[in-house]
């Protein structure tokens, strides 16, 4: 088992960068689900969007009103008031909609010499156009009253807090429990692409790369032990090392999300991410035959791993990416891993026509797998045949 | 003298692939995949039309108001249009609400009902359009039931419905900007790999190189200036391509004090540089070990400012705000920030004079370290 034991003690050369992986994998998969975590819910529920007001007509009763009602709507949020807060606010998206209301607004209103009230938002944005129509609406109740009523302005105020009790039931669409908690695993295992990109696979190909160096292979070949044993140890070693890590992502994914990973999407996560490190294997096999240097790795990998991260729908979930980005993440296996990985969470029941596209999703990430070996093996011979 | 080790320097600095790899490849690739994975995030903040449903029944063909209302804003000529209107049986409706082609469907049904899969900001603007509907309604029963004769005066008014916002010129709101500051501070930063190696090679413990040139009779200052000169050259003519390359090709819009952008940039290199002579003179880990510490510190740094998570550096700055101010990445990122998006300038200079400061404080701290090292043997 001499070849055997060797693996380990190249390996333990590279354990801090694969602990670094999953350190980043299990911190931002933590920071996505706790984001992602209020999607469905059994009641409707209105989104409310974080507005902040400068009400510089605050001694009338119309400004006061329409400020109330977005206050109800919407989470009023309290910003220092110069230009530059404002701007850092908005920029970040710690509030997405500024009303400044004019000081004068409400007479100016009333005499029907409308002044506009300034806002300061993200242009064209959901957040905008829902709080535009909120204040519309009110500005257009008031105006319908005092057009059609002689009411004083308190009681108009009034009669539209009456008028705006009177809204809409929403039903939720009665379809069976969402899989609950689900999409947050999906969120963990999406993140393992980068995971098995920059740690495990980094980890495989530079032991190759020590077993492929001319002149120790050439040694090898003629040590007492023969090739096949050797290549045998070597085979079991990378398996022992791809199933360890195995079994060590699976006892974090069981900590961080129990429920979920003791029901049977557990087993088809767990035969997802298989299937992935056999692609993650076959990469490293052919790194392992192209470079002869360790120096070129580290930039390979670096640049594969996040490459495929960004675009394969890993770190930006795949909605949120463009149309023609997600035609060439097709090109990538990680677009074919990360969307099997959103169909288990999202998974009501465990049926074979269920699981069918994910079944689907697996062959082409074996496909993937079959050509990177292939293209491997093309590389050896070539090699070999140079050397002699 | 210094222009033939400035020349020689130049040309050994320019063999170390792996360098100039993680200082000029890195950066220009990471800006691409940005802008490839970024760019659809900001169009999901936009917009769209939503689609929705409509049971055709005779409820809702007898109810000319709500038709006529669902029509205006439903024209397809129109820009303010907000929904694409289908009209389906009850159990068509249902079918489309499951496959996620429309967002909610509307049931007239001794009132308006409407039916949504999940709560979201596209249900929730068709729930206010509603909601709407049915308060003007209630004030018109309301203000009829108060004085019968005003019909006309409510339809005149209805139609006299008017937008009463008006956008502030001036907001900057593409975050998508932010990403490309941090990438540029964290290439300015990743400079600290040319300063790191030009103190290496003047420790002999950790280079051969090294060993040799303590032994020439040369001052140490002399040729650690000329080196470190050198890899200033190279570092700042890395950091203005990848500009350059982000200006040109990816066409991110630095705003249009550019001479202010690469002075920026100059004083990031310097930072840099000076930060990995700093690193690289307190630290005894091999030269492997200095490049993963600084590695790994610039990007701890470059998380800080923001870089994974915008939100991050704005939660440091409200909460944390010191370590906004002794972080260079965040800084440099503020600098650019500041550039682009604020009309005065005293913001900018402050940050550029705690950089400049930053530097002082390196160099004195390397220079202290490294004078007068001496080795008993070699």
């Amino acid at each position: 088992m001499l070849v055997y034991n060797t693996i380990f003690k190249v390996m333990k050369r590279h354990l801090t960068q694969i602990i670094v992986a999953l350190v980043i994998v299990i911190f931002f998969s933590t920071v996505m689900s706790a984001n992602y975590n209020s999607t469905s819910k059994p009641s409707f529920t209105e989104s409310k969007v974080d507005i902040a007001v400068i009400n510089n007509d605050s001694n009338s009763i119309l400004s006061k009103g329409l400020v109330d009602f977005l206050g109800e709507k919407n989470n009023i949020v309290d910003i220092k008031q110069d230009e530059e807060s404002i701007q850092d606010a908005l920029y970040f998206r710690t509030i997405t909609y500024v009303l400044t209301i004019p000081e004068d607004f409400s007479a100016s209103y009333i005499n029907g010499t409308a002044i506009s009230l300034e806002k300061a938002t993200i242009e064209d944005s959901f957040d905008s156009v829902d709080v535009d129509l909120s204040i519309d609406k009110y500005l257009n109740l008031y105006k319908l009253y005092m057009d059609t009523t002689n009411l004083s302005e308190e009681e108009i105020v009034i009669n539209i807090s009456k008028d705006l009790n009177s809204t809409v039931a929403a039903n939720i669409l009665n379809v069976e429990q969402q899989g609950s908690g689900g999409q947050n695993a999906s969120y963990f295992f999406n993140y393992l692409n980068y995971a098995i990109l920059s740690g495990f696979t980094v980890c495989i190909a530079s032991i190759l790369l020590v077993f492929n160096k001319f002149d120790l292979k050439r040694r090898n070949i003629c040590s007492p032990i023969n090739l096949t044993k050797i290549n045998v140890q070597l085979f079991l070693g990378i398996l022992t090392f791809g199933v360890v890590s195995l079994v060590f992502v699976f006892i974090i994914a069981f900590v961080l999300f129990p429920s979920t990973m003791s029901s049977g999407k557990g087993a088809i996560f767990a035969l997802n991410t298989f299937i992935f490190m056999i692609v993650g294997m076959s990469f490293a096999f052919l790194l392992g035959q192209i470079f002869s240097k360790s120096d070129a790795l580290d930039p390979i990998a670096t640049v594969v791993s996040l490459g495929t991260s960004f675009i394969g729908g890993c770190f930006i979930p795949i909605e949120f990416l463009g149309d023609s980005v997600v035609k060439i993440s097709k090109f990538l296996p990680t677009y074919w891993f990360v969307s099997s990985n959103t169909r288990i969470g999202l998974l009501n029941e465990i049926t074979f026509s269920s699981l069918t596209p994910i079944f689907k999703n697996m062959f082409v990430l074996l496909a993937f797998a079959a050509a990177l070996f292939a293209v491997a093996l093309v590389v050896v011979k070539q090699k070999r045949q140079a050397e002699n | 003298m210094f222009i033939h080790a400035f020349k020689y320097r130049i040309k050994i600095l320019f063999n170390n692939k792996a360098l100039l790899f993680w200082t000029l490849l890195f950066p220009i690739i990471l800006g691409t995949l940005f802008q490839l994975a970024l760019s659809g995030i900001t169009e999901s903040e936009f917009f769209k039309v939503i689609n929705i449903a409509v049971v055709n029944n005779d409820e809702y063909n007898n109810d000319l108001a709500f038709k006529n209302s669902l029509a205006s804003v439903s024209d397809e000529s129109s820009e303010d249009r907000m929904f694409n209107v289908t009209l389906t049986s009850t159990e068509e409706a249902v079918t489309l609400l499951e496959d996620d082609k429309i967002d909610a469907y509307i049931l007239l049904n001794n009132g308006i009902n409407l039916t949504v899969k999940n709560s979201g900001m596209n249900q929730t603007i068709v729930k206010s359009f509603l909601d709407t509907y049915s308060q003007t309604n209630s004030a018109v029963i309301n203000i009829i039931s108060s004085n019968p004769d005003s019909q006309n005066e409510i339809m005149n008014s209805l139609s006299m419905s008017t937008t009463h916002t008006k956008a502030k010129e001036n907001t900057s709101t593409n975050i998508l900007l932010h990403y490309f500051y941090t990438l540029i501070a964290m290439a300015c930063l990743y400079a600290a790999n040319w300063g790191s190696k030009e103190v290496c090679d003047i420790q002999a413990n950790i280079s051969p190189t090294a060993a040799r040139l303590n032994m020439v009779p040369i001052h140490k200052l002399k040729i650690f200036l000329t080196n470190i000169c050198a890899s200033f050259c190279i570092a700042f003519a890395e950091i203005l391509i990848v500009i350059a390359y982000l200006t040109f090709v990816i066409k991110i819009d630095f705003g249009d004090k550019i001479g202010f952008v690469i002075l920026t940039a100059f004083i990031g290199c310097i930072v840099g540089i000076t930060f990995g002579a700093l690193i690289s003179s307190l630290s005894n880990a091999s030269k492997e070990g200095k490049t993963s510490l600084i590695m790994s510190l610039t990007m701890l740094q470059c998380f800080l400012a923001g870089m994974m998570i915008v939100q991050i550096k704005y939660y440091i700055k409200t909460t944390v705000p010191i370590l906004s101010y002794i972080n260079p990445a965040n800084l440099l990122t503020d600098a650019f920030y500041y550039l682009y998006n604020y009309s005065t300038f005293n913001a900018y200079f402050t940050t550029i004079g705690i950089l400049t400061g930053f530097i002082f404080i390196f160099v004195l701290i390397s220079y202290l370290k490294l004078r007068r090292q001496k080795y008993a043997s070699l």
